[in-house]
């Protein structure tokens, strides 16, 4: 364990843990929204993960809810810049629960106190509303719309840039 | 028990640390209560933990020790970075929340201490902590350091830079 919060956990990714991170990142539908075009087996997955290990600003967590794993998040950090990219996935049958919203005010707390940054970035693909809804919520400032950015589905998608900063986090 | 009992006491004991206590050495460092006091800020997985195993804790210049206390591992106390020719080395400590509070870092510490002036013939050793670490910062005091200084605004922790309070111990101090 590293983070808790009642019912839910954030801890670190063990080998383990690889086959749920493939499973639900393979998943028809989630695939496409997250940017993984080609499949992923489990020997790529180790791969990845043993080469994420090597670098000390990459972090990753697991996300534990009820006991079963339920989400990942990575958290890639800029500390010359001051600033730390964040992107997370739930499961889908979590999906609408408010999970990723308790999620994302426990990384931001653990970033902002940890971790000297003065701004957390985050993005969405337009049309997305679950995570526009929770992004705003939690404060993140819409601060760009990159025209065209992905491509999804046969179509052209808007990707909107988001960020956080230090000030507008809550004390 | 995992390990060798090395060093026994009147209420614990203290013991080799050993490749089965990896998962205890890993709960201990990612624990949220004990990360408050602590300057790694990074999740530790079973990897990392065993790198840090075979790495450090298992190297020649660090005395790294398990306090067992009623047939449980209940935290660690070490003398690390070993400086023969300078003879210091310096002080550590955790203990696991539920068992702060019964003295057991005392005794661990003046177990470690004196084997450390009397069999490892150091000179110095010497300790820091955050400055808002008062309980850490008593027990020090109570084990005869002495405060010898400041490292001003230092590291990042809990949303600012804090203040790292310096401490040590001589040999003819103890």
């Amino acid at each position: 364990m590293f983070i808790e919060d009642g019912d839910l956990i954030l801890r670190p990714v063990e080998k383990e843990d690889l086959k749920f991170i493939r499973d639900t990142r393979m998943t028809p539908g989630v695939r496409e929204e997250m940017g993984f075009r080609k499949p992923a087996n489990l020997e790529q997955m180790k791969e990845g993960f043993r080469e994420a290990m090597e670098d000390e600003d990459h972090i990753e967590l697991l996300v534990v809810y009820e006991d079963s794993r339920a989400g990942h998040l990575s958290i890639d950090l800029d500390l010359e810049n001051g600033n730390a990219d964040y992107g997370m996935f739930l499961h889908t049958d979590l999906h609408g629960e408010g999970l990723g919203t308790r999620v994302t005010e426990l990384i931001l707390d653990y970033v902002f106190s940890e971790f000297p940054v003065n701004r957390v970035d985050a993005s969405y693909r337009k049309g997305n509303t679950a995570s526009r809804k929770m992004q705003r919520k939690l404060g993140f400032q819409e601060e760009a719309r990159e025209r065209d950015f992905i491509h999804l589905r046969g179509e052209y998608h808007d990707l909107v840039r988001t960020s956080i900063l230090r000030s507008e986090w809550k004390e | 028990m995992t390990g060798a009992t090395f060093i026994k006491g009147e209420n614990l004991d203290l013991r080799t640390i050993e490749r089965d206590d990896l998962e205890k050495l890993q709960e201990m460092g990612n624990h949220p209560e004990l990360r408050k006091y602590s300057p790694g800020a990074r999740p530790v997985n079973k990897l990392k933990q065993e790198e840090y195993f075979e790495d450090f804790l298992s190297k020649d210049d660090n005395v790294f020790l398990m306090i067992e206390y009623g047939e449980e591992a209940v935290g660690w106390v070490n003398l690390k970075h070993i400086k023969e020719d300078s003879r210091k080395a310096e002080f550590g400590i955790r203990i696991l929340p539920e068992h702060q509070g019964k003295g057991l870092g005392t005794e661990a510490s003046n177990l470690i201490i004196q084997y450390g002036f009397e069999t490892l013939n150091l000179h110095r050793i010497y300790g820091r902590t955050f400055e808002f670490n008062s309980a850490s910062k008593a027990l020090m005091e109570k084990l005869g350091f002495k405060r010898e200084g400041t490292k001003r605004k230092a590291v990042f922790k809990d949303g600012e830079y804090r203040d790292v309070a310096l401490y040590s111990l001589l040999e003819d101090e103890y």
